[in-house]
């Protein structure tokens, strides 16, 4: 029962049918056709998944982020990042890779993040002489520092399946995701040090862009700072950031309209369904695993072969590329974190380090085709086929590929902030 | 001829029902967006926190997720594996589509079944929700039903629309 349910849920996986539906067909046949289940056991535990109050924050960190999108922070933080280091060399591709760091730190939407920033950065790069391809895939993964720095929807998503404190998730993406920022940085100064802006801004422009950018800087305090104070739990330090966002859009900024505002919660709705749907019909899966205890079968299996922990880790990273290049990141979480997790509590290990380690490399899939959302993304910001792109993937992903590896050998980049923040 | 009328009419209702989805969806984001805040606001100002501030927006989240499922599979805006779609003719990626629409109509009448049989079951037991007000637990899964009604109706649409587009090609 379980292998043809696994078959004709990869033919379907193949033939495009929705993630959600793929996940509901296939594990619903196991659950009631294989194990028996009735139908008000999978509802039960699908809802119960579904309504985790942490849960809540990844709408509102959406809405905070389509606000500020449409309100006018997201392009002020643009230009100061451009003040900052437009005229070194490779200035402005640096200044996106450091803007889409300052974006994700109120933001939780990667396509968000791409096109709020990219849309100003983008078309401005290429009049500068960056080549096309290059600009759309470090667009579309300088997107991934939003998986890490927080508040990060992947670090929410994590949390709910791993019952990890989010406060603890949060702080473990702040050190990996500045090394990311970092081996960013560095891949522009070197791929595009021959193209530089001759004017560097003056003075005066600078602190004329940072008091401009000054409120949208404040909101990862506010996010942060409130968590971490034990004022606010996440979901409510998302919505404060959401109304923040309005604040600053209607009465700082004024480029906020009704209908602007509108169409920033019908966005979010539309982004929250999609996701959800996959959590409330990837969560019949876990019931299944649950039922069969295929996860203590696979940590059985791993303690009887005698595989040891690096094994595990390069068995991890393979299996992320692999499905991260023909799934996206969300449906990645709920196939694979279950096992990990039970897998790296077998060994003793963090959960936090789990969480760099899986990010880094399931995120390597934003920009493998042919399932590459981020690349999409950033290709339609422009209006550029998205396949005339793809030369420069190789690139990114040994990039990526170093970085996880790095991830692996320093555990202590995600799991030193939360030993100290949590004492 | 059947075909069009009948995807006339459809369409026409789907468009409200849409609307109506699109409308319900943006309040519960609003709602939840507002309680939360209000959460923070009341706890920091008066020192005690209201429960249903806090336990409202989770609850909602059923409601913006399942009545959308619908107007998402007529938009394609799910998330899905696009691996054979670029390397197939329009008529096959027509019959491709066709296929994925039956699909999606069983696989949503199943659920519908399945929704209400589950919905039914938490009537009958009678549970509330442990909250200030008193919610009955089977309002909240009620939008199960609900969302898969509404994607059986976008489904049978894709449907009409597909058959309609493969009738046509084969005319020209």
């Amino acid at each position: 029962m379980y292998s043809l349910a696994i078959i004709s849920s990869v033919l379907l996986l193949l033939m495009s049918v929705p993630i959600f539906l793929v996940f509901g067909i296939g594990s619903s046949a196991a659950a009631i056709l294989g194990l028996g289940l009735p139908w008000s056991t999978l509802i039960q535990v699908s809802f119960g998944a579904m309504t985790k109050h942490i849960l809540v924050a990844v709408p509102l960190f959406i809405f905070a982020g389509m606000v500020m999108l449409r309100g006018g922070a997201a392009r002020r933080l643009v230009d100061f990042a451009t003040a900052l280091v437009g005229h070194w060399p490779g200035g402005l591709g640096i200044a996106m890779v450091i803007a889409m760091g300052f974006f994700a730190a109120f933001c939780g939407s990667i396509l968000a993040a791409i096109t709020a920033v990219g849309t100003i950065m983008m078309p401005k790069m290429l009049e500068q002489g960056y080549p096309k391809p290059f600009v759309i895939v470090l667009a579309a993964s300088a997107a991934l520092l939003e998986a890490l720095i927080p508040p990060s929807n992947a670090a929410i998503l994590f949390s709910a399946l791993t019952n990890v404190p989010v406060s603890q998730t949060f702080a473990a993406g702040v050190i990996p995701g500045l090394i990311l920022l970092f081996f960013m940085v560095i891949v522009v100064l070197v791929k595009c040090r021959n193209i530089r802006n001759p004017q560097p801004a003056s003075a005066a422009e600078r602190w004329r862009c940072f008091i401009g950018a000054l409120p949208g800087l404040f909101t990862p305090v506010i996010i942060l700072g409130g968590i971490y104070a034990g004022l606010l739990t996440p979901s409510e330090s998302a919505a404060v950031a959401g109304v923040w966002a309005m604040l600053m859009g209607f009465f700082i900024y004024r480029e906020l309209t009704f209908k602007s505002l509108q169409l920033a919660l019908r966005e979010t709705a539309t982004i929250t369904a999609i996701i959800f749907a996959i959590i409330a019909t990837a969560t019949f899966l876990s019931v299944v695993l649950t039922y069969s205890q295929i996860p203590q079968q696979i940590v059985s299996y791993f303690t009887e072969m005698g595989v040891t922990f690096t094994l595990f880790w390069v068995a991890l990273a393979i299996i992320c590329l692999l499905l991260g290049t023909f799934v996206e990141i969300v449906p990645v979480f709920y196939l694979t974190v279950p096992i990990f997790a039970a897998i790296i509590i077998s060994f003793n290990q963090s959960l936090l380090h789990l969480y760099v380690v899986f990010v880094a490399f399931a995120g390597i899939g934003m920009i493998t085709p042919p399932v590459c959302v981020g690349i999409y993304t950033s290709a339609s910001v422009i209006k550029e086929n998205p396949a005339k792109a793809f030369r420069e993937v190789p690139l990114f992903v040994g990039i990526g590929i170093l970085y996880g590896i790095l991830m692996i050998l320093i555990p202590e980049a995600s799991t030193w902030l939360p030993s100290l923040l949590t004492g | 001829m059947v075909l069009k009328t009948s995807l006339a009419f459809i369409s026409k209702c789907n468009g409200w029902l849409e609307k109506a989805i699109y409308l319900l969806a943006t309040f519960i984001v609003a709602n939840m967006v507002l309680a939360l805040f209000l959460s923070a606001l009341v706890r920091y100002l008066s020192g005690t926190g209201y429960d249903w501030f806090i336990e409202l927006p989770p609850i909602l989240t059923s409601w913006l997720v399942f009545p959308l499922l619908g107007p998402l599979l007529k938009s394609g805006s799910h998330i899905r594996v696009d691996i054979i779609n670029n390397a197939l003719t329009p008529r096959n990626l027509s019959v491709l589509r066709l296929t994925i629409a039956g699909i999606a109509l069983m696989a949503s009448i199943v659920f519908l079944v399945a929704g209400i049989e589950a919905t039914s079951l938490y009537y009958r037991l009678g549970q509330v929700m442990e909250l200030e007000i008193e919610i009955p637990i089977w309002w909240v899964y009620l939008a199960f039903p609900t969302g898969f009604a509404i994607m059986t109706i976008f489904a049978i649409e894709l449907i009409l629309i597909e058959l309609l587009q493969l009738f046509g090609r084969e005319h020209s």
